[in-house]
């Protein structure tokens, strides 16, 4: 079946930025994929963007002092720009480069695989009780001569051992 | 990221926390990545069993192999982990045949591990035993340079 999508309403825009807000950045953190720093730094612009008043940088405050505006998102966290005079303008969030590039790899690192850790195959693994026989008893070296290349090249289907 | 050695790979197929390397690991933070070779050693030990044995080995072997991945398994978001296994690459058939030059016909098992620890440039967990810093011993003087994460089994536990 095919779904058809339609754009999502204004309110339904802000309920799915609260959902992907701090609870996502916190889990990023938590597993160690995610600086707090920048999580903390990402939250704030995701908290303004939820909320229905928010600062946003018009194009006249940028064009005045454009110093100002790149130091606040380089120096305090991601700021989101729109040109306000427009009726049906998007909002545009700026980040830092380090904000940029910590969130992609978060992304990435969360997106892959959860490779367990000693300590976590300890927890999941670990039994009580002596070691089997068998591992007491050790593993024998399996020594394999090398392979002769003049044997390889003279190998041929024994006779009569067609089908 | 650590490769454990077929011998600490055969400890930890066994699960006894009164393993050396099962206490290594309670205190390990690196992700443990199995070379195949190593867990194709295990298996060959335990075919060599009784039947009735091989069958209960077997299941052991079959559980953590269940939950074994290589680096192309899908996300697994909130999941349990996997555990790494870590396949017999195109890089590893290079270095197998340089290690075996230098090791002679050795174990084969843990000749092959040897190889994907170092085209992988992974570490191996290894007990010190005498024949294993014998190995590494050899390889560094032949130029061919493993990083191994000593198990010290006096100090294990302290």
């Amino acid at each position: 079946m095919i779904e058809r999508t339609y754009p999502l309403s204004d309110a339904q825009h802000h309920q799915k930025r609260k959902r992907v807000g701090r609870s996502a950045m916190g889990v990023l953190v938590e597993r160690g994929l995610l600086p707090s720093i920048n999580a903390e730094r990402i939250s704030c612009v995701l908290d303004m963007l939820s909320s229905p008043v928010s600062d946003v940088w018009s194009v006249t405050r940028i064009k005045s002092n454009p110093g100002a505006f790149m130091s606040v998102v380089i120096k305090q966290n991601p700021q989101i720009m729109s040109d306000t005079k427009r009726k049906d303008a998007e909002q545009i969030v700026a980040l830092s480069v380090e904000d940029l590039v910590s969130l992609v790899e978060a992304a990435t690192q969360a997106a892959g695989p959860g490779f367990a850790t000693g300590k976590e195959m300890y927890a999941r693994l670990a039994r009580s009780g002596a070691p089997l026989e068998v591992t007491t008893r050790g593993l024998a070296p399996r020594s394999q001569s090398r392979l002769s290349i003049k044997d390889a090249l003279s190998a041929r289907p024994a006779a009569g051992a067609e089908g | 990221m650590l490769i454990p050695g077929p011998v600490e790979t055969f400890q930890i197929v066994d699960r006894s926390a009164d393993l050396p390397v099962m206490q290594h690991l309670a205190v390990t933070e690196d992700v443990i990545a199995f070379a195949a070779p190593a867990l194709a050693a295990v298996a060959d030990a335990y075919a060599g069993e009784s039947e009735a044995e091989r069958f209960r080995l077997n299941n052991r072997l079959d559980e953590l192999l269940r939950d074994c991945a290589d680096t192309t398994a899908p996300g697994l978001g909130e999941a349990a982990p996997y555990y790494l296994m870590l396949p017999f690459s195109q890089g590893a058939v290079h270095s197998f045949a340089k290690i075996r030059q230098v090791l002679g016909e050795d174990d084969i098992f843990s000749t092959q591990t040897y190889a994907i620890a170092h085209s992988e440039d992974v570490p191996l967990l290894l007990i010190r035993t005498a024949t294993a810093q014998a190995h590494m011993g050899t390889l560094y003087d032949a130029g061919i340079d493993i990083h191994v994460s000593w198990i010290d089994t006096s100090t294990e536990g302290a």
